[in-house]
């Protein structure tokens, strides 16, 4: 039987232990090889669409083996748009087990992943944009993310790049109007129009642009970073604030050498710690020198720094990359107790302990403050989520500049439609409504199975 | 049994002239039929050749060792460029033609090309066997055999004129209409709809007033359309614009329901691009006048054509309408205007070949597949006499891509997009239009018609020659920089001469002398390098747009294939690819009404891979 038409099931839920185990059949033969292991009063082929149903599991010898739910949904109200039987089961995975390989046995199979997805798309339920926020909306880990998932969801970032295209799409047919229409209907070309509504559009543009990269980076997480000379308590921060302990700690200074990273939320904000080996320049072993070498490429992806020294050191030993670095940096004193407690520490750097848990709480407001700093703006509205579609909104973007430039610089009417012409393309990638072969594999490629 | 031909061409319009001539250019034999040889290669409407776009396809069809070109050459009155406040790319050439000197060459072109057979006749109905054409029905001769049949009957196939409210059968005014062929090919079951052009009136020169109107002359010098004409010695005339005003405009109105267009005795559909006079009235009512180019008809002849005022409004109307205008107050009408209904088949049933998909050996060609325009019915003749003769020869189809020529652009609109109006170009229509230029056509095409035998060893000689000495001029432009004394150009001291030439000011003759590269160069050699330069980068990234859609522009989709089977299609989208049956993904992809969501449906249905 052709993949494409073929009958496909997979559980919906995570193998484990549960309350409930929901099981998702699509495809011609859905509503039929349910029926043979869901009995129930109300066979399932006359069954009414979106109607729950309660019945028994049963084996192959039809012994009942659990007491569950199922829905029937005919095509093309469905999901995936085709017919699609959901069976609610109480979570046992072995039940589960049972269940797929029977199905299996009918003929039924294993669905890859994304494939509920791909198929909703291939029959229209979804559009592109739309397929691609249930990914976003799955992997949310922050509620802002997730209404801006929802949102996509609801089709208005379609809505709102149909509204881009069809402003570009304007311009072109009056500059094309002056093209093919040289002498019938005489329209002198109103450059000054032309480069103001360009611009416009571009204002539009960045703003996306910047509300997307703040998306971005909320949904991959803040790469939080910490630097420091060796032996200045990196690692015993990051336990500290993940509130176990990850990495190992000694008083040897040196005892990490490669960077360690572990995700972690903060009110709200979901970062990535990253710690690094103490930075030093000479005396280093190989190994270690690695791992300096490392952390100084990381302080590149780095969306946010935490550099530390300890009272001992003097505050002017901050590397220049460091420094010099476009992110957010956050100076710290850490061993701030003991003897060394009336050492005056001087604004910026924050007194600390991570010992003593002294002015951890104010570090970590900092942190929450920056963060959301980093990631705010672009309200609840849809936004575009992923690097495809940003990729292909920043090329826009640097076509319409390019459009302005020309026609500034006096080019003529076609170089200038050529770009803008090009622009409106990217956008109509990112929607879909241009199929690049390439650009659906990608997508499709995003999904994990069941979804 | 009667001698068999192995093209029969149908219709001695402008599709057909270039259609039996490339045939017999291929060396298989022609049968070229007409209702009335007199008319071969009339023009119906505008006595004008190119215009923008127009002019870009004039040159391909030149290159494609085409009849067009050269004919205009040799008959043309007054020889312009258009859009020259634009870039090179949409810049055309367009040349008034003496319309009966037109003919008249074309004829004897005709009549002296020795694989050619002219007779005529009336074609009634096209002889069919086992699915395949295999000749076609005369009124005079019973059947005339062919192995190939052309059909290029222009607007003649039930063609209605219309003036107010009477209607004459006929295709042109006095000549007869070809209902015959229209009813056969409606049996056949092509699938068949009806559109509407018109034609403005013509008035006596001697009546009208050209002192009171703008005259319009001719480039000096003249520019040839041919790249096989060296030069135009020729003594130009003089056009003259005049417009309408609100008078006219009231004229109009007030008899507006007595113009066949909306009286409803026209159904047809008319083109948007080139309304009538009464369309736009209706439809620009802001607007306080329209233009009118007044053009002659002829070098030896009176008759003025009135570019801009077509209209099927009775005589009288006409003539009461016409007076209102500056210059016009005292025009006697010669011809008046009119409207022509005629049939057309939906082309989608063509393959790039413009066969007929389903009966082998029949071709379409021109204004029966849609479009208006002599040189578009000309680029489609040509096409169709090339894959007739290859297919006799039994050798492999020639087609043109979109990104290599505005024919290729044509003929994938007309069978993905279809004719719902009579089809023009338009430079927008070409994605690629920056590469479709009227300069480059012969870089594009004459290699390639070289290989197949349309043109001759010595055309492509001359332009491998022109194109060698280009490319060595640009080397030495993008190697040598500027060094000069001349105080307005010394500051560019340094920097290569190519990048000067890129600047809006500066052309190349000016930057040869300042660079002291006086060696004399052919002025087709020098005109190329400098678009090349104004268009450097842009180019490129034509090319490089070209290369990142190919892949999908390529991927083959088959050629006998039920979409109804195809699961996530919309009934409507299966539907349309059926009939359709569209070569590529590519091609799919640009047929109105299949929607991106369809086209993944078609890329995951013949392109997945196991486990995506």
């Amino acid at each position: 039987m052709n993949r494409e038409y073929d009958t496909i099931a997979a559980p919906l839920t995570l193998r484990g232990e549960a309350a409930v185990s929901l099981i998702r059949i699509s495809g011609e033969d859905a509503i039929s090889s349910a029926s043979e292991l869901f009995r129930c009063r109300t066979p399932l082929d006359s069954a009414p669409s979106h109607h729950v149903l309660f019945g028994d599991i049963v084996d192959s010898q039809g012994h009942c083996l659990d007491r569950a739910l199922a829905t029937v949904f005919k095509a093309p109200s469905s999901y995936t748009g085709e017919d699609v039987v959901e069976l609610s089961l109480h979570g046992s995975p072995l039940l589960t087990d049972i269940i797929m390989n029977r199905l299996q046995e009918k003929g039924v199979r294993m669905a890859d992943p994304g494939e509920f997805t791909r198929r909703a798309f291939v029959n229209g339920k979804l559009t592109l944009l739309e397929a691609e926020a249930v990914a976003d909306l799955i992997s949310a880990k922050t509620p802002a993310l997730l209404s801006k998932a929802a949102a996509v969801l609801k089709g208005e970032l379609d809505k709102k790049l149909h509204g881009l295209t069809r402003r570009l799409t304007h311009i072109l047919g009056r500059l094309n109007l002056s093209i093919d229409f040289d002498e019938e209907y005489i329209a002198d070309t109103h450059w000054a129009d032309i480069e103001k509504e360009i611009k416009d559009l571009l204002t539009d543009i960045e703003q996306e642009i910047a509300d997307s990269q703040k998306a971005i980076r909320e949904k991959n997480g803040l790469h939080l970073l910490i630097l420091g000379p060796p032996n200045a308590g990196k690692s015993s921060l990051m336990n500290a604030l993940l509130g176990h302990e990850r990495v190992l700690v000694s008083e040897t200074p040196g005892t990490t050498r490669d960077y360690v990273t572990e995700p972690f939320l903060l009110e709200g904000h979901y970062l990535t710690l990253i710690d690094t080996a103490g930075l030093r320049d000479a005396g280093a072993m190989e190994i270690e020198r690695k791992g300096i070498e490392k952390a100084r490429a990381l302080s590149g992806k780095a969306d946010l720094i935490i550099y530390m020294l300890t009272p001992d050191t003097p505050l002017i030993d901050v590397p220049s990359f460091v420094r010099e670095a476009e992110v957010p940096l956050i100076f710290v004193v850490n061993k701030c107790d003991g003897i060394n407690e009336e050492k005056v520490v001087p604004s910026p750097w924050i007194p600390l302990s991570v010992h003593t848990e002294k002015n951890m709480e104010e570090l970590k407001t900092r942190l929450a403050l920056e963060a959301s700093r980093l990631t705010s703006g672009g309200g609840s509205g849809a936004v575009l989520l992923n690097r495809r579609q940003l990729d292909h909104l920043i090329r826009a973007r640097s076509l319409l500049k390019q459009a302005v430039e020309a026609a500034r610089e006096g080019a003529f009417e076609e170089i200038v439609s050529d770009f803008i012409r090009s622009g409106a393309e990217e956008l109509e990638m990112i929607t879909g409504n241009r199929v690049v072969e390439e650009m659906l594999n990608h997508i499709f490629s995003r999904f994990c199975i069941g979804k | 049994m009667a001698k068999s031909y192995d093209v029969i061409v149908v219709g001695g319009g402008h599709a057909g002239i270039e259609a039996a001539l490339a045939a017999s250019r291929l060396g298989v034999s022609v049968l070229f039929l007409t209702m009335n040889p007199d008319t071969l290669g009339m023009m119906s409407c505008n006595p004008a050749i190119g215009g923008l776009a127009k002019g870009q396809i004039v040159r391909e069809i030149d290159c494609l060792g085409g009849a067009m070109a050269l004919n205009i050459d040799a008959t043309g009155i007054q020889f312009r460029m258009l859009n020259t406040a634009k870039g090179p790319a949409v810049q055309s050439p367009r040349a008034q033609a003496d319309k009966m000197a037109y003919a008249g060459r074309i004829r004897s072109v005709i009549e002296n090309d020795a694989g050619i057979t002219l007779a005529m006749d009336t074609v009634k109905g096209l002889i069919i066997k086992n699915g395949k054409v295999c000749g076609v029905q005369g009124s005079y001769e019973e059947a005339y055999w062919g192995h190939t049949v052309i059909l290029t009957p222009g607007t003649f196939l039930k063609g209605r004129l219309h003036i107010g409210d009477r209607v004459f059968p006929g295709g042109r005014l006095s000549e007869h209409p070809a209902d015959g062929l229209g009813k056969a090919l409606f049996e056949l079951g092509l699938p068949m709809g009806r559109l509407k052009t018109g034609t403005p009136a013509r008035v006596d020169r001697r009546t009208i007033d050209i002192s009171r109107m703008e005259k319009q002359e001719g480039d000096d010098p003249p520019r040839p359309f041919s790249f096989r004409t060296k030069a135009l010695t020729i003594d130009q005339v003089a056009c003259y614009k005049t417009h309408t005003n609100e008078k006219t405009h009231e004229v109009i109105r007030n008899n507006m329901e007595r113009s066949a267009l909306f009286s409803g005795n026209i159904t047809g559909i008319g083109p948007r691009y080139c309304p009538s006079i009464e369309d736009k009235v209706k439809k620009f009512p802001e607007r306080e006048s329209h233009l009118i180019f007044v053009e002659p008809e002829g070098r030896y002849t009176s008759e003025m054509y009135l570019n801009g005022v077509s209209s099927s409004l009775p005589a009288e109307v006409q003539e009461e309408f016409l007076h209102t205008v500056q210059g016009l107050e005292q025009a006697r009408i010669v011809r008046y205007a009119y409207a022509v209904e005629y049939d057309y088949v939906f082309p989608y049933i063509l393959r790039e070949t413009l066969e007929v998909r389903d009966i082998p050996g029949l071709y379409l060609a021109g204004q029966v597949n849609g479009t208006s325009g002599y040189e578009e019915a000309a680029a489609q003749g040509l096409m169709a006499g090339i894959n007739a003769a290859l297919q006799v020869l039994g050798r492999e189809p020639f087609v043109l891509k979109r990104d290599e020529a505005y024919i290729g652009v044509l003929i994938d609109d007309l069978i993905t997009k279809g004719a719902d109006e009579p089809y023009r170009m338009f430079t927008s229509r070409a994605e690629y239009r920056l590469l479709l230029r009227a300069d480059n056509a012969d870089r594009r095409l004459v290699p390639k018609a070289a290989a197949i035998g349309l043109v001759d060893r010595t055309f492509l000689n001359r332009v491998e020659e022109k194109y060698r000495c280009s490319s060595e001029l640009e080397a030495t432009l993008r190697q040598e920089a500027l060094r000069t004394d001349d105080p307005q150009w010394s500051r560019f001291n340094g920097k290569k001469l190519f990048e000067l030439l890129k600047m809006k000011d500066m052309d190349m003759d000016s930057l040869l002398e300042l660079a002291g590269l006086n060696a004399p160069r052919k002025r087709d050699v020098l005109e190329s390098v400098a678009i090349e330069a104004k268009y450097d980068g842009y180019i490129a990234r034509a090319l490089a747009d070209i290369k990142r859609f190919k892949k999908m522009e390529e991927m083959p989709l088959p050629q006998a294939f039920d979409y109804t089977s195809v699961k996530g299609l919309t009934s409507e989208a299966a539907e349309k690819l059926n009939k359709y049956l569209p070569s590529s993904i590519g091609m799919a992809s640009r047929i109105s009404g299949i929607s991106p969501a369809d086209i993944s449906v078609l890329i995951i249905r013949f392109t997945r891979k196991e486990g995506l």
